[in-house]
């Protein structure tokens, strides 16, 4: 009776369980670890999401509406 | 065996009220219990919500860039309704249908006569003028300023000369000079001194440069 209670209350039995939780965590830690790593499924053209510039010289247009216009009669 | 059973179930009672055992038994077993459940159930569900999270950062990020991107596109459309009336010069300026010879070589030789000077030498740079295979012309997003080489030789007196130069910079159709090289011509008058110029440079017209670089090269090794 006493060796079945020792069998109850041993060591080993404790370090198995503990060992257990521990892989536990750390599988789970892994699986975190390699959803953080993973790419998202949202996925886009990068094309679409490339900045554009909105600023046009306004200037440089001017300055092409003064330049002249060459016709066959001469006016400009 | 059925005694057997009966006598071993009796012994575990027997045991289970021990303190000890009962400890025991209950931490053990708690132990391995979360750990299954660790396993089988919250694994999948933090590596899940890890997931979503993720995915929800990611999304957060696109739509600012998306709107702001809208935002710049409203802005190029106003500032596009204020320069609607300057777009025709801008594509006679840099044409949007292919090198364009026809209006600028016309112009060339248009100038020449109302300054006064002769036109004694001309000549255009090569670009593709169709393909059926290729579209470099179509308004694309990948289009960019393609040069075309100009070079032009005039003669007359100087001021005459000189007017040709300064009208040809500042045509329509933008013409960009490299080089200008004015020598005398020879066996002119001392009071009527006659020079020759020639100008080197550029007009420009929009296309796809590598398809073009492509089919002129292709053109060039005889294929």
């Amino acid at each position: 009776m006493a060796e079945r209670s020792d069998i109850m209350v041993k060591r080993a039995v404790y370090q198995i369980a503990v060992m257990t939780m521990i892989t536990a965590l750390t599988w789970l830690g892994v699986g975190i670890y390699q959803a953080y790593l993973k790419p998202s499924e949202v996925e886009m053209d990068k094309t679409i999401l490339e900045p554009i510039s909105p600023n046009i010289d306004l200037e440089v247009i001017q300055k092409l509406q003064s330049r002249d216009r060459i016709n066959e009669d001469g006016a400009r | 065996m059925n005694t057997t059973s009966q006598h071993y179930a009796r012994d575990l009672r027997r045991y289970y009220r021990m303190p000890a055992t009962q400890m025991s038994l209950t931490l053990v077993l708690s132990l391995l219990i979360m750990a299954v459940f660790i396993v089988l159930a919250l694994r999948p569900t933090i590596v899940a919500i890890v997931k979503l999270q993720k995915t929800i950062m990611e999304s957060r990020k696109t739509v600012q860039q998306l709107e702001s991107k809208v935002s710049d596109l409203e802005k190029a459309s106003s500032q596009l309704e204020i320069i609607k009336a300057a777009l025709p010069i801008l594509n006679m300026s840099i044409t949007n249908n292919g090198a364009s010879y026809d209006p600028l070589n016309p112009q060339i030789e248009l100038l020449a006569s109302q300054t006064g000077v002769q036109l004694t030498g001309e000549s255009l740079g090569p670009t593709l003028l169709y393909s059926r295979i290729i579209t470099p012309f179509t308004p694309k997003k990948d289009q960019g300023v393609v040069e075309l080489p100009v070079s032009i030789r005039v003669t007359g007196n100087y001021q005459a000369v000189i007017m040709f130069l300064t009208q040809l910079l500042n045509m329509e159709r933008m013409v960009g000079v490299s080089s200008v090289v004015v020598t005398k011509e020879a066996g002119s008058r001392e009071e009527n001194v006659g020079v020759a110029m020639s100008i080197a440079g550029n007009a420009y017209y929009l296309a796809n440069e590598a398809q073009l670089e492509t089919a002129l090269t292709e053109q060039k090794g005889g294929k």
